[in-house]
């Protein structure tokens, strides 16, 4: 399998209970060009989750293999996009694009760097700072500098979750045309139903307390998916019905 | 322009009120001259090349001290920010060295490297080196861990995560020290040369009230002020501003 989890746990160390488990036992195997996206109600770990696959945290229990290598520190091949842009404010828009590729030559480094920022539609931005681009477009400029990497899986998490709602949705169609471009194995983490109905191959349905995978879902209807298409809407329905019980359980907690 | 005219007026009704406090004649002439007398002073200081001399020996004691402070203020600042185990040791002393007024170094300094040049340099330096240091750590402190995520990410860590994501980040608030040790050590210089062995703008002016010339104290006070904020306001703060608007914090 391309990208797998055995036995995948995580938790935190905790004052009054020693330990605090945020989900145990995962597993999941992923295969290579598919659109997964990981879907959960705060609280579940998905982000967590994710950022175990780049190696941002560490792993409790089990582990992680990329083409059957074991994950343990972060590495420019898995490339990462987070919800706010983390652009640096001190490069422009081609620079940061460039930051990854110290491994290729000055003109290497050029030519790839403009490869994606065309990907993503702004060609004419390169020499822009980015504190005078819009959010969308600094999350585009992310998204350039992710692929840049060339990374064997993009990982995203709620990386549109900031922005609004047209903007989201250009993006959304950007996103889908550049993976038919790049064909990249993506792992994408939501908490909208919409948003991965409208994007996957494959949802992770994840539920909480304790974190664990309550659906694996695989989504064959054609793209562009419409939100009121009938089979798309049976869908949502579907996964709305499975997250109820785990939405009530995180509000009844925080209710106490 | 309206802003600059109600400064010019507010200027002008300052020196109106002066002229008359001292035409009611509140204090002796001894204590008190006229805005007039100081502008002559002014002329006099210049034109025979007194307040120059003065003014040339400061710039050159802060020449010396303000870079040293700065480079050991970033020096410390660095070591603080990056070990716990040495800001958990010295960290809040620096608050309180921060605290001690720099003319309280004066006598020390007096003492340790005698009536010379080196004694104000090194008031100089103290003046300006705790502040650089607490900002420089606070500099470092304040990269926001999306940026060393993110870098971490692209297989960027260590020395050059350093150097590379943090260094930067951390420009605006450095900028700020900076600043800021410009202010403390013009400050510290006025009050090491008050008591020094001269030259310098501070012994000028122990030297203007030894002779009971008030209108040159009075002088010398105005100049203090206008090169601070000068210097302050044209370097400074606009490299300053240059900073935060190119890091998009404006």
């Amino acid at each position: 399998m391309y990208l797998e989890f055995n036995n995948v746990s995580k938790s935190f160390p905790h004052e009054e209970n020693g330990a605090w488990e945020v989900f145990s036992d995962i597993n999941l195997s992923i295969e290579e060009h598919n659109f997964v996206s990981i879907l959960g109600p705060s609280g579940c770990g998905k982000s967590t989750l994710l950022s175990m696959i780049a190696g941002l945290e560490s792993i409790t229990d089990g582990d992680i293999l990329l083409e059957d290598q074991p994950v343990s520190k972060p590495g420019p091949d898995r490339g990462m996009v987070f919800q706010q842009p983390a652009l640096f404010p001190w490069l422009n828009v081609l620079e940061n694009v460039k930051f990854p590729l110290k491994h290729l030559s000055k003109k290497e480094q050029a030519t790839t760097a403009k490869k994606y920022l065309q990907m993503v539609h702004l060609s004419r931005f390169t020499q822009s700072y980015p504190h005078e681009l819009s959010g969308g477009m600094q999350q585009r400029v992310a998204i350039a500098r992710a692929l840049a990497m060339d990374p064997k899986v993009l990982l995203m998490d709620e990386p549109f979750g900031a922005l609004d709602e047209q903007t989201r949705h250009i993006l959304h169609d950007e996103l889908l045309r550049i993976w038919s471009e790049d064909q990249k194995t993506i792992l994408f983490v939501t908490h909208s139903i919409s948003e991965a109905i409208k994007l996957s191959d494959r949802i992770i349905v994840m539920g909480t307390r304790p974190g664990r995978i309550i659906e694996d879902l695989s989504i064959t209807l054609p793209r562009p998916r419409v939100r009121t298409n009938s089979n798309v809407i049976a869908m949502e329905q579907h996964v709305m019905g499975l997250l109820e019980g785990e939405i009530n359980k995180v509000l009844k907690e925080e209710l106490q | 322009m309206k802003i600059l005219l109600k400064r010019i007026l507010f200027l002008v009704a300052v020196i109106a009120l002066w002229q008359g406090v001292y035409s009611a004649g509140v204090f002796p002439d001894i204590a008190f001259p006229p805005p007039l007398d100081v502008y002559y002073a002014l002329i006099e200081g210049f034109g025979d090349g007194t307040l120059t001399k003065a003014l040339l020996a400061s710039f050159k004691h802060l020449l010396y001290g303000l870079p040293i402070s700065i480079v050991l203020g970033t020096s410390i600042g660095v070591l603080l920010a990056k070990s716990k185990q040495a800001d958990e040791t010295a960290g809040m002393y620096l608050i309180a060295l921060q605290s001690i007024p720099s003319i309280a170094w004066v006598p020390l300094s007096l003492l340790l490297f005698g009536f010379n040049e080196m004694a104000v340099i090194f008031v100089v330096i103290i003046g300006g080196v705790f502040v650089m240091a607490l900002n420089t750590r606070t500099a470092l402190r304040n990269v926001p861990s999306s940026f060393k995520k993110a870098a971490r990410t692209m297989g960027v860590n260590g020395l050059e995560l350093f150097f590379k994501v943090e260094i930067p980040a951390s420009v605006p608030h450095f900028m700020t020290g900076i600043r800021l040790a410009w202010a403390f050590s013009w400050r510290a210089l006025m009050a090491g040369e008050l008591l020094s062995n001269g030259p310098g703008l501070g012994y000028s002016l122990t030297y203007a009230f030894d002779f009971a010339r008030v209108d040159v104290v009075m002088a010398i006070i105005l100049i203090i002020g206008v090169i601070g904020s000068t210097v302050d306001h044209l370097v400074f703060s606009k490299l300053e501003k240059t900073v935060m608007k190119r890091w998009g914090l404006l």
